[in-house]
């Protein structure tokens, strides 16, 4: 059974390796800036409604659907849906119990066809579906609950797998499947245990991969620690979609994820290297322009969110922190990366496949505002109501991001 | 991981607000403006925290300097217009951008537009003049390099610190950072000479100085919080040298003072040596206030060190030692350290000390007793400290062992001679001793902590955490004591109660002391695993102590007949007392968290810990009625509530409020003493019947930082309230010839309530610093006591309280005034209320000129009132004048003349009451003196020059 199964990885590697994928050749410390005109076509901010059922904390995950922004607030353990001009909807409370009861949502799900929200809690093996009224409408349990997961509108489950659990560390997994109907129906990547033991006692949290929306309902871009890759999944296929090359300085040595040379060690690696790129994450495609960005112990420290636009057909590189606001944009923050946490907690949120998003703490806006006032911006009829009617302690704003198509 | 902390950020945009101007005076010309855009245009981004300095092209003179705003901007105001000057860009990882320009005289501004900048990687090594910017950010570190201010060229890093925008040296030392405490000052990384910061600041040149860091440390405990530390890099070529100072002062009436330092540093070593000897009232209590007090001082004004007016009697201190630090490893952090520090101290103090009291105490019924005292005592005393301790600390834990060992020896004598009177001034009884006394005494200290706490600077994989914290403390002590009391006690009244008592004493005692504390910081990770158990945490502690004391004193009465010291047989005694105290406490604690990211946090953390007390005390004596075994057991819980209400932006408040039980177990002496009789007016006798007593106790803290950037006010409010069941309290019997006998008693209604508070705030307007520091104490308690077998309950409230503002202006002027009033208020009920007050009120000023860059005045006046219920008012006033003259190129020399009390007026005044009486009276004390005292400061940092 054992040698089927190795059998059965082996062919499902070579299919990934079939397709080509493209290169990103890329020096991060190279990259170039520009003003918010520059750069962008759109930049619009959308504040989101401040009442006493909607107040909440930080935009922990963000989905747009054609009508709502649905949020996740860990803070208040709740998911807020707000229609596309900021207007509070609806909201669904999860529980009661403050945040340390374990039972807190830690992430959720859109099937824009069926129109519902799906999200699971820590300490439940059940996914609780919602409506974008708020309302619940079923709850059934998947497979298992310790996966990072995403639901195909044909009701597919993609999982992302980092579970070692009490298995023996020769057996084999897989660091990606899919069910069908909680059925398994596609296995990939395959992995042994010890592997991943080994590397969980790095002392280095980065066990978790991501799963990140491609702005369709049928693709997904997946990534992991260790790898240069990025892969595109659908309920049918996985496809390697982008392969970086970084400079030698920042590229880790060869073998480093699977060489048992590095196993308990690979802290180190980073200690004595801080510039080595470990992880590429917050993966967005909008027509030509990929969106991205890198980890390191260096910008880590630094506080440097190293987050880029990569556009396909010129191949340049744009640097995030190095775009400055203009009066395009009122002179208002592009990401909060310096006065606030959500860019470098969250970075792009989301991607609809027409906008990327980010947000702004009231705290951030208004910080603006007061210090740039000497250039004397005008604002649009919604920020110059908002900066009227709220304060510091309002809301956040969605930042609603449209990049030029020629960068 | 680190992201860019609020307070780095919040300072940053103080340092752009705030334009430091330099230069001198400015005059109409200073009005125009400079502004522009610092950008990379080949990657076509501007700069933002980039270092822009102005300067005048001619002579380099700095003008101002910023850091680029968000959008690369800068923009300076009264800027001189119509005559050359320069700005200077620089930027780490780019090569510096210089200009030169002139404000047009019509239009007062000029707008320098993109100031292009280039990366400096890849370029070939060419000739370029080196530049140093004032200011720039490094990371999340901001640097000031000493070499971009220009000072005096005797400036020290003082002097720069007030240079410095955010940066304020306070009238008391501690220097703030945007009203943030700085906890500690590093010289490259390491505590400087014992770590007191003005030993560093006060000494080091600003000429040896690199740069000066201003950076954070997280709070180990609380990740919410963190302390601001300042470290100051040396030169390469500075880090090694030494500082000293060799003085010397001869005044009137023989007054005189001499000291004389030492201090030598490397970049591994540290070694300093001092001594100081003195007949004005300058004592030092530890090596590094001697150090502290030997500073070079730089050229910044300043009120001086002054002799001590208030101590009573006459002191002729003379004190020494060394300090020694090395570090084995070269950079040494906060995740690793390997490092042996050790000091000695001597001191030599001859004191003469002479007073005269009155004392009224009110016996209840209308009776009182009036006691007057003369007192006068002579003591020389000697004393060695050791202290060693040896630091070691990497990512896997830390060891700490500090061995100690002290000796004293001491020679005294004193002289008393007391009458007592009784309510119509009819002397009932007077006495006259004579005591000599001699001891020597010798201990032993060993410490030990360890924790196996894991310091790891990148994240790690959660896991229950089995950290332990050990620390161990062994204490051993041996006392020799040789006393001589010779009394006389007669009554005209009643002739036949005259005594006559000529004893001798020689007494010896050995101690022992263990104490082994020992905590888990997560039992619950221990037993439970990962269980959550709702988020309670559990940690567990033990405290255990363990006393032995021997006492072997022999004590012989002279034969009047004979002349020999015959043993006195009920005096002379062996005893051991062994006592084992131990403290095993469950700490459980939980916390609720609230927060709206971007607007504010909150946290409740309770606590509960019961804990219990086993407390076994034993005395074995030759004594039968002196020999006993008690045990006991309690419940001592603690409980407590704390509250931190963080509004971003706004202020940071913590609240907490604890409960505490405690207990106390009365001592041989309370329980079964040997009464000595020689001691006549004073006969302290046991109570075998005295319990322990039980304490509960409230506190409350409040403590408020500011975080606005400019001109924060910051204020703290604590309280405390409790009482006491089974107080031990005094049981006092007066008989009518004075002499009263005294025994500790349970009583319960002890009750006290004190309370203190303390607000500082900083004013910083352009060249003038004003700080404004108030502080007061309170305290009210309720005594219950006996006298002659009346219970009566005494409320008394005791009150200190200080408002200081300090006010500089450039390194020209300082000065401080101050004003403190203490109060004491006893009221006894019982059938006949009583009352007792005293109030003594201060009025402080003093001030401080640099006339000249050489010379520089000081004067202080001290105004002092008290008063009392019991007589009339006394007032004095102490003022001083000093004149300060440096010289030599590096102003290594200085001559000094001092006028001390210059009215002739200071004295000393004894005020204090209790229960029921108060005392009143006046000490011989330091008075009117004019030195004249002559200083060298030998200072060379860096090697010479080849």
């Amino acid at each position: 059974m054992k040698i089927l199964l190795i059998t059965f990885c082996f062919i499902s590697c070579s299919i990934i390796s079939i397709a080509q994928p493209i290169t990103i050749r890329i020096d991060p410390g190279d990259a170039q800036g520009g003003t918010a005109s520059q750069i962008f076509a759109e930049v619009n901010y959308i504040p989101l409604e401040t009442t006493k059922e909607s107040l909440f904390g930080k935009i922990d995950q963000l989905a747009v659907t054609e009508d709502y922004f649905i949020i996740l607030d860990k803070a208040t353990n709740s998911i807020l849906i707000f229609k596309k001009d900021g207007k509070f909807h609806a909201k669904i409370k999860g529980s009661n119990l403050n945040m340390n009861s374990g039972k807190q949502i830690y992430s959720f799900n859109i099937n824009p066809v069926t129109k519902q929200i799906g999200y699971q809690t820590s300490g439940s093996r059940h996914i609780f579906y919602y409506n974008f009224d708020g309302r619940k409408i079923d709850e059934k349990t998947p497979i298992s609950s310790v996966y990072q997961y995403h639901l195909f509108p044909d009701n597919t489950i993609a999982y992302y797998n980092f579970d070692v659990g009490n298995r023996t560390l020769d057996s084999i997994s897989h660091r990606v499947f899919i069910t069908k109907d909680n059925k398994m129906y596609k296995e990939y990547l395959p992995f042994t245990i010890k592997i991943e033991k080994d590397k969980n006692n790095d002392g280095l949290s980065v066990q978790s991969g991501n799963i990140y929306e491609m702005g369709n309902d049928t693709s997904v871009f997946m990534v992991w620690p260790y790898d240069y890759t990025v892969y595109q999944l659908t309920p049918n296929s996985f496809t390697p979609r982008y392969s970086f090359v970084f400079p030698l300085a920042n590229t880790l040595p060869e073998g480093f994820a699977t060489d048992s040379l590095y196993d308990g060690d690979r802290s180190k690696s980073f200690q004595d290297n801080p510039n080595l790129i470990f992880r590429i994450g917050h993966t967005h495609l909008l027509g030509n322009n990929f969106f991205f960005n890198l980890s390191s112990i260096k910008n880590m420290i630094e506080g440097d969110p190293f987050s880029f636009i990569y556009n396909e057909k010129s191949g340049n590189l744009i640097c995030i922190k190095c775009i400055s606001p203009d009066s395009s944009n009122s002179f208002l923050p592009i990401t909060d990366n310096g006065i606030g946490y959500d860019f470098s907690d969250s970075n792009f949120s989301y991607c609809d496949g027409k906008y990327v998003y980010t947000s702004c703490s009231s705290l951030a806006m208004f910080a603006s505002k007061e210090n740039t006032a000497d250039k004397n911006p005008v604002y649009p009829t919604v920020l110059e109501n908002y900066f009227k009617t709220e304060s510091r302690k309002s809301n956040p704003v969605i930042v609603q991001l449209k990049p030029k198509v020629n960068l | 991981m680190t992201k860019l902390s609020p307070f780095i950020f919040l300072f940053i945009s103080t340092i752009l607000i705030h334009t430091a101007v330099f230069g001198q005076k400015k005059d109409s010309t200073y009005n125009g403006v400079i502004k522009g855009i610092v950008n990379d245009s080949a990657h076509n981004y501007v700069l933002p925290s980039a270092s822009v300095a102005v300067y005048k092209t001619e002579g380099n003179e700095l003008l101002s300097y910023q850091l680029s705003n968000n959008f690369g901007e800068f923009h300076f105001k009264e800027m001189p217009v119509g005559i050359s000057l320069k700005v200077i860009v620089s930027y780490s990882g780019y090569k510096n951008f210089s200009k030169e320009f002139k404000i047009p005289m019509d239009k007062k501004e000029i707008d320098l537009k993109k100031l292009v900048v280039e990366r400096s990687e890849g370029t070939l090594e060419e000739v370029v003049v080196k530049y140093i910017p004032p200011i720039q950010m490094n990371g999340d570190t901001l640097e000031f390099n000493a070499d971009a201010f220009k000072l005096d060229s005797n400036a020290v890093v003082e002097d720069l610190l007030r240079k410095l925008p955010g940066v304020t040296v306070w009238g008391d030392g501690e220097i703030t950072v945007n009203g943030k405490k700085v906890n500690s000052v590093y010289v490259d990384g390491k505590p400087f000479f014992g770590g007191d910061t003005r030993v560093a600041t006060q000494n080091l040149p600003k000429n040896a100085i690199d740069k000066i860091q201003v950076y954070q440390q997280k709070n180990e405990s609380n990740p919410l919080d963190s302390t601001t530390n300042v470290n100051i890099k040396l030169k390469e070529n500075k880090k090694v040298g030494y500082f000293g100072k060799l003085g010397g002062g001869y005044g009137t009436n023989d007054r005189y003072e001499a000291n004389a330092s030492i201090n030598i540093f490397s970049p591994k070593t540290q070694f300093s040596i001092v001594a100081a000897e003195n007949n004005t009232n300058k004592t030092a209590f530890d090596i590094n206030t001697l150090m502290r007090n030997a500073s070079y001082k730089g050229v910044g004004a300043s009120v001086d060190y002054q002799p001590d007016f208030q101590a009573r009697g006459l002191n002729r201190p003379r004190s020494g030692g060394f300090t020694f630090q090395h570090d084995f490893i070269p950079d040494a952090d906060y995740y690793k350290n390997n490092r042996l520090t050790a000091n000695y101290f001597i001191t030599n103090d001859k004191k003469t000390n002479i007073s005269n009291t009155e004392t009224i105490r009110d016996l209840g019924d209308g009776n009182s007793l009036n006691r007057t005292d003369f007192n006068e005592t002579g003591s020389t005393r000697t004393s060695h400290r050791f202290n060693s301790e040896y630091d070691f600390r990497n990512q896997n834990g830390s060891l700490t062992i500090s061995p100690s060992f002290n000796v004293n020896n001491s020679r005294d004598y004193s002289i008393q001679n007391g009458s007592s009177m009784d309510a119509d001034n009819k002397l009932q009884s007077f006495n006259s001793s004579y005591n000599e006394n001699n001891t020597d005494s010798k201990n032993v200290t060993f410490n030990v902590k360890y924790n196996n706490k894991k310091t790891n600077v990148i994240t790690y994989t959660a896991r229950p955490p089995k950290t332990f914290h050990l620390d161990y403390n062994f204490y051993a002590g041996n006392s020799n004591n040789q006393r001589l009391n010779k009394t006389r006690f007669e009554s005209p009244a009643e002739p036949t109660q005259n005594k006559l008592y000529d004893r001798r004493y020689d007494n010896t005692s050995n101690d022992i002391n263990q104490n082994l504390n020992f905590t888990l910081d997560d039992l619950k990770g221990l037993f439970f695993k990962y269980k959550r158990l709702a988020g309670i945490q559990i940690q567990f502690t033990n405290y255990l102590y363990l006393n032995a004391r021997e006492e072997n004193n022999k004590v012989g009465d002279r034969d009047t007949v004979s002349k020999n010291y015959n043993l006195n047989n009920y005096l002379t005694n062996k005893s051991s007392y062994n006592t084992f105290n131990d403290l095993p406490g469950i700490n459980f604690s939980k916390s609720f968290n609230k927060g709206l990211a971007n607007r504010y946090s909150k946290s409740v953390t309770i606590q509960f810990k019961p804990e219990a007390q086993f407390y076994v005390q034993k005395n074995v004596s030759q004594k039968a009625f002196q020999n006993f075994e008690h045990s006991y057991a309690r419940f001592i819980p603690g409980a407590g509530i704390n509250y931190r209400n963080d509004q971003y932006g706004a202020y940071q408040a913590t609240y907490s409020l604890n409960y505490k039980a405690s207990a106390d177990y009365p001592r041989v002496d309370q329980l079964a003493p040997l009464v000595d009789s020689s001691n006549v007016y004073y006969i302290q006798k046991g109570n075998p019947n005295l319990k322990p007593y039980y304490k509960q106790e409230l506190s409350f803290n409040f403590q408020m930082y500011s975080s606005r950037s400019k001109n924060p006010l910051n204020y703290n409010i604590s309280m405390r309230a409790g009482f006491i069941n089974d107080y031990m309290a005094d049981s006092s019997i007066y008989d009518d010839l004075g002499r009263n006998i005294h025994y500790t008693v349970n009583a319960d209604g002890h009750k006290y309530l004190s309370a203190n508070g303390s607000l500082n705030k900083s004013f910083k307007v352009k060249q003038n610093t004003l700080q404004v520091m108030a502080s007061t104490f309170l305290n009210l308690a309720k005594n219950p006591n006996y006298l002659n077998n009346v219970f009566y309950m005494s409320t008394n409230f005791n009150s200190s309280n200080n408002v200081n503002l300090y006010y500089s202006f450039r390194d020209f002027l300082s000065m401080n005034i101050g004003e403190s009033l203490s109060t004491f208020h006893s009221v006894r009920n019982g059938e006949k209320k009583q009352e007792f007050k005293n109030a003594t009120i201060t009025t402080s000023f003093s001030a401080s000129v640099n006339v000249t860059k050489k010379l520089s005045l000081g004067s202080n006046v001290k105004y002092n009132r008290n008063t009392s219920s019991s007589s009339k008012a006394i007032d004095f006033t102490i003022w001083n004048a000093s004149l300060d003259y440096r010289f030599l190129k590096g102003n290594n020399a200085e001559v000094k003349l001092m006028a001390l009390d210059l009215l002739h007026q200071n004295t000393s005044i004894i005020s204090y009451g209790d229960n029921y009486s108060i005392t009143r009276g006046t000490a011989n004390v330091l008075q009117q003196y004019f030195m004249v005292s002559f200083s060298y400061f030998p200072r060379k940092f860096g090697r010479k020059e080849k």
